[in-house]
């Protein structure tokens, strides 16, 4: 199989590799709308916008909150799998299921589904293309709780395209080396663990630095052989 | 393992880099925008924990009528509002917060500050 050490999904470098408009627009539309690692739902009228990339892995997502409980979201997803490259995007919905809101920490339950399409091209005899689109499902639970020093979270989630059922479970447990101002840059230290059985037989450990700037958050890190991981994040 | 030894190195170097970039606003007792008619609301929320959550916070609160300036400490976990003109109820305060994701914990209407006589 071959091995990709990052993929970075560029108007350009995607035009290039798909050859057609559709999917170009919905990754327009992924970019500028955008869900996220952290909160699935932000806060009323908030619009959340991320990119997770990792070798093999790529996600746009944007979620816009309409309710303080529920948000409505779109995510396009690019996964390399040992046989075949999984790619689409999805229309889904966010529920904030539980929040605890406690005297300096928070706690929190998401659920998410959705519906899209995947899409790739095959050639027929000659040199005419044609996009074979198959529905694609995604839904993913969240749990997590943060105080201002600790942070930790458990993730699961699936996508459902046939008989391709890939599905992750992610655990993370971090810690702010201090506790900064809204105008202060912080740090956190987070060691995530993965669980994704189709891309490796065993649990993948990743240390990475997030660094959060008022409403924004970056993240940055490599796994034990060195496969890097780096996620981006803004809130409007 | 040398990987990750120099991942630690640098996550214990960067903060001592980073941690102090602009000044925070601060939460002065009589704020800036305190005037005659004026009051100060402190409000104290419960599960905010992070830059996200003021942000959420802020935006809500922004929006309530007569909010002239606000300011939020977010160790404390306080966020104070210059009023001028008619103060929102609690119960509208409540309402923002909630809309952000959040609880109240207190609302302190800490300071008044009586109109000035109008010379005839």
């Amino acid at each position: 199989m071959e091995r990709i050490l990052l993929e970075l999904y560029t108007p350009c470098g995607y035009r290039k590799r798909v050859k057609t408009l559709a999917p170009i627009i919905t990754l327009a539309v992924a970019l500028i709308a955008s869900v996220s690692w952290g909160h699935p739902v932000t806060f009323k009228d908030g619009l959340a916008v991320y990119s997770k990339h990792q070798p093999g892995m790529v996600q746009l997502s944007a979620n816009y909150t309409f309710h303080r409980r529920a948000a409505l979201g779109l995510t396009h997803v690019r996964i390399q799998l040992p046989k075949q490259t999984l790619e689409g995007t999805v229309g889904q919905m966010n529920a904030l299921l539980y929040r605890y809101n406690g005297p300096g920490s928070q706690g929190n339950l998401y659920a998410w589904g959705g519906a899209g399409t995947s899409w790739h091209n095959t050639e027929r005899s000659g040199a005419t293309e044609e996009i074979q689109w198959t529905p694609l499902y995604m839904g993913g639970v969240q749990a997590d709780f943060e105080t201002q020093r600790i942070y930790t979270a458990l993730q699961s989630a699936l996508l459902v395209k046939g008989d391709e059922r890939p599905y992750w479970v992610r655990y993370r447990f971090g810690i702010a080396p201090y506790i900064a101002e809204y105008h202060q840059l912080q740090n956190w230290f987070i060691l995530q663990a993965t669980w994704f059985p189709e891309m490796d037989a065993h649990v993948k450990f990743t240390p990475m630095m997030r660094f959060f700037y008022q409403t924004v958050l970056w993240e940055i890190g490599a796994d034990l052989d060195g496969r890097p991981w780096v996620q981006l994040m803004a809130h409007f | 393992m040398r990987r990750l030894l120099i991942c630690i190195l640098c996550a214990f170097v960067s903060p001592t880099v980073w941690a102090d970039i602009p000044p925070s606003k601060p939460m002065m007792p009589n704020g800036p925008g305190v005037e005659a008619g004026g009051a100060h609301i402190v409000i104290t929320v419960k599960g905010m924990v992070c830059a996200f959550c003021v942000q959420g916070v802020e935006k809500k609160l922004r929006s309530l009528p007569n909010v002239k300036d606000l300011a939020i400490n977010l160790k404390a976990r306080k966020v104070s509002l210059w009023v001028e003109g008619a103060l929102p109820p609690d119960d509208m305060i409540t309402e923002k917060i909630k809309d952000a994701g959040y609880e109240v914990e207190f609302i302190e209407r800490a300071h008044q500050v009586a109109p000035t006589p109008q010379s005839p």
